[in-house]
């Protein structure tokens, strides 16, 4: 580990702390529907959206509506990528001729995107046209993230508001978050990646004469539009095969700077946003504070564990700590990023459930792998994707004070809210959702043959590999370990279902939550009330999300990156 | 005539937006169970 190394991962910590505060103040004000300084350009177009989709903004959804209009629109939009994929031979932008996508893949693909995930069965620069990626890819990309941050901002009107039989409007919200957040910043974001070198053309991949007289073709294409969006929405989908890890995805240390800010920087202001919609700024840092101790958890051991190398080199005299081969674990890893730059791309990528990769996670040491599937197992709480990471976060908050309040006899109550009975069934179908669909499909694969015969490695690594894909899935992450071959049949139906199940059944109980909490009186704080906005809170909410996450997924973790870990000190590879 | 034009193609399609919409309905109809599971008096339980 290096002076340098921590001066980068401080200097992220650092630009994401400061923009937390205004960019949430701004998100406060768009759902609020107040007027934003984007207003004299995007309010005519957001007229002109509500007008042409016959929408009346000022009529609100109770939660049961709110939440047919999400799957109404999900619905439509995983048809509509579906037959895209199908489609693109037939279709314009398709400069390279590529054919038509497999019916099981662009099911996997198009349930993967919709549901905010960019689990890539696929090379990009291979499989998909300049239409798929345009107007498949990315623009699912927005609507996925968009919706996922208003089902945050409905869950936010439910603990805010007193006796309200609404909780907003789905498509207000969508539209909204869409406008105002996302295509802004996305703008400005393409701009300064073009400046560090991402392509953003039409034309056709290059083909040019190397120095042995072969013929090498160049993949290119609108990258830069995409690559904005595919970080700042959490979802991960790269352009190219290798992600964040092809130069024209991620070019210097700079650009890998700004992605990882982009992946985290919606995230984190949502935090201030929610403490700001519930009139408690303080609550909103607590929740940040949470996620910033298992952000540096997770980020330190990463660092420690790919910068102390392989220990099996160092028996061999050829170790990766110290000596003349120095530098730590760089298999999988750009040079032009080093261990720290890669350490911090995957702890912001696995703790966001943004999923995109500038290093390849199969090739770190054990430990780190299983420090990156511990991130996606917490349920997204590490910031997460905009929207989801908040939610998953409140429903902690909502299982911490109900147990405390069992612990010290005091009522449950959370910002104002009473958590009653009906709160903790829907919390707990919600938080039972990943880890059905995470562990139960992982089983399946372990044991049937389409699912053993994608494997590349054998033992605990190639366990590992399985529990990582349907891990990342449920949890829709969207990143992959690699050496794990799924663009099989089996694979893509299955691992849609993870990703569907992981979105759907887990919003659709917070939405219930929103409504049920949004029903209630604000009850005053007394002597009775549990603080929530102190560093007591603070570390038992800490101790919740690590109990009840190791209480799950504990075993499944042993007997992959834990079991390989130990078996690597005794010189065992896989 | 492309090759997603022909009849085993097809089916497949067929087959795998019915698998989308009923899905789609599965959690339509788990939204609807979560209602009733909210509307419910907190000491009673519910069947399906």
């Amino acid at each position: 580990m290096t002076v340098y190394g921590w001066l980068q991962i401080a200097l992220f910590a650092v630009i994401v702390g400061l923009l937390t505060r205004p960019l949430g103040g701004y998100l406060a004000r768009v759902y609020a529907g107040e007027r934003t300084w984007l207003q004299p350009v995007l309010g005519p177009v957001e007229t002109a959206l509500y007008r042409i989709a016959g929408i009346k903004p000022a009529i609100e959804q109770s939660w049961l509506p709110y939440t047919v209009s999400f799957l109404l629109f999900h619905a439509v939009g995983t048809i509509a990528l579906y037959g895209l994929l199908r489609l693109q031979s037939v279709l314009p932008l398709n400069p390279q001729q590529l054919g038509e996508v497999s019916p099981d893949l662009a099911l996997n693909t198009a349930v993967s995107f919709v549901t905010n995930t960019s689990w890539q069965s696929y090379g990009g620069e291979t499989t998909l046209s300049y239409a798929s990626q345009m107007a498949g890819i990315t623009v699912q990309s927005f609507l996925s993230c968009a919706s996922g941050m208003a089902v945050a901002i409905a869950l936010i009107r439910g603990f805010a508001r007193r006796r309200s039989a609404t909780i907003g409007n789905f498509w207000v919200d969508l539209t909204r978050g869409t406008l105002y957040v996302l295509l802004p910043i996305c703008v400005v974001a393409a701009l300064l990646l073009m400046t560090q070198g991402v392509p953003q053309t039409l034309a056709p991949s290059a083909e040019v004469n190397t120095l042995e007289s072969g013929l090498q073709v160049i993949a290119r294409g609108p990258v830069a539009t995409q690559e904005t969006i595919k970080l700042l929405s959490g979802d991960g989908g790269g352009f190219f095969n290798a992600n964040s890890a092809h130069p024209f995805e991620n070019p210097t240390p700079l650009a890998n700077l700004l992605e990882v800010i982009l992946i985290f920087v919606l995230g984190a202001a949502l935090t201030n946003c929610f403490g700001r919609m519930v009139g408690s700024e303080r609550q909103g840092w607590i929740l940040l504070a949470v996620m910033a101790i298992l952000f540096g958890l997770g980020v330190a051991g990463l660092y420690a564990s790919e910068a102390g190398g392989n220990p099996a080199l160092a028996a061999i005299s050829a170790g990766q700590a110290t000596g003349p081969q120095k530098g730590g674990n760089m298999e999988g890893k750009e040079l032009r990023f080093g261990i720290a730059g890669s350490a911090l791309f995957a702890d912001v990528s696995t703790s966001s459930s943004d999923g995109a990769v500038n290093a390849m996670h199969d090739s770190f040491m054990p430990l780190s792998g299983g420090i990156l599937l511990a991130n996606m197992m917490v349920d997204e709480v590490i910031v997460g994707a905009p929207g989801s990471g908040l939610f998953g976060m409140l429903l902690f908050c909502i299982v911490a004070v109900f147990m405390a309040g069992l612990m010290i006899g005091r009522t449950p109550e959370f910002v104002g809210k009473k958590i009653g009975a009906s709160e903790i069934k829907m919390t707990i179908l919600a938080l039972m959702a990943v880890p059905a669909a995470t562990l139960g499909l992982a089983a399946i694969a372990c044991v049937v043959e389409p699912g053993l015969a994608g494997l590349g490695n054998a033992g605990p690594h190639g366990y590992s590999e399985i529990l990582y894909a349907y891990t990342s899935a449920a949890a829709t992450n969207g990143s992959a370990f690699a050496g794990l071959s799924t663009n099989s049949p089996f694979y893509n139906v299955t691992l849609a279902l993870g990703m569907f199940i992981g979105r759907f059944l887990v919003i659709i109980p917070v939405l219930a939550v929103a409504g049920s909490l949004a029903a209630q009186p604000i009850i005053p704080r007394s002597s009775g009330t549990l603080p929530t906005d102190r560093a007591l809170f603070l570390g038992f909410l800490l101790g919740v999300i690590v109990i009840v996450g190791g209480l799950t997924y504990l075993p499944a973790l042993a007997l992959g990156p834990i079991v390989e870990h130990l078996q690597l000190l005794g010189v065992t590879l896989y | 005539m492309a090759a997603i034009f022909r009849l085993p193609w097809i089916m497949l399609d067929v087959a795998m937006v019915a698998l989308i919409l009923v899905c789609f309905a599965l959690a339509w109809a788990y939204a609807s169970f979560c209602d009733r599971l909210l509307a419910l008096p907190a000491s009673k339980d519910v069947s399906l």
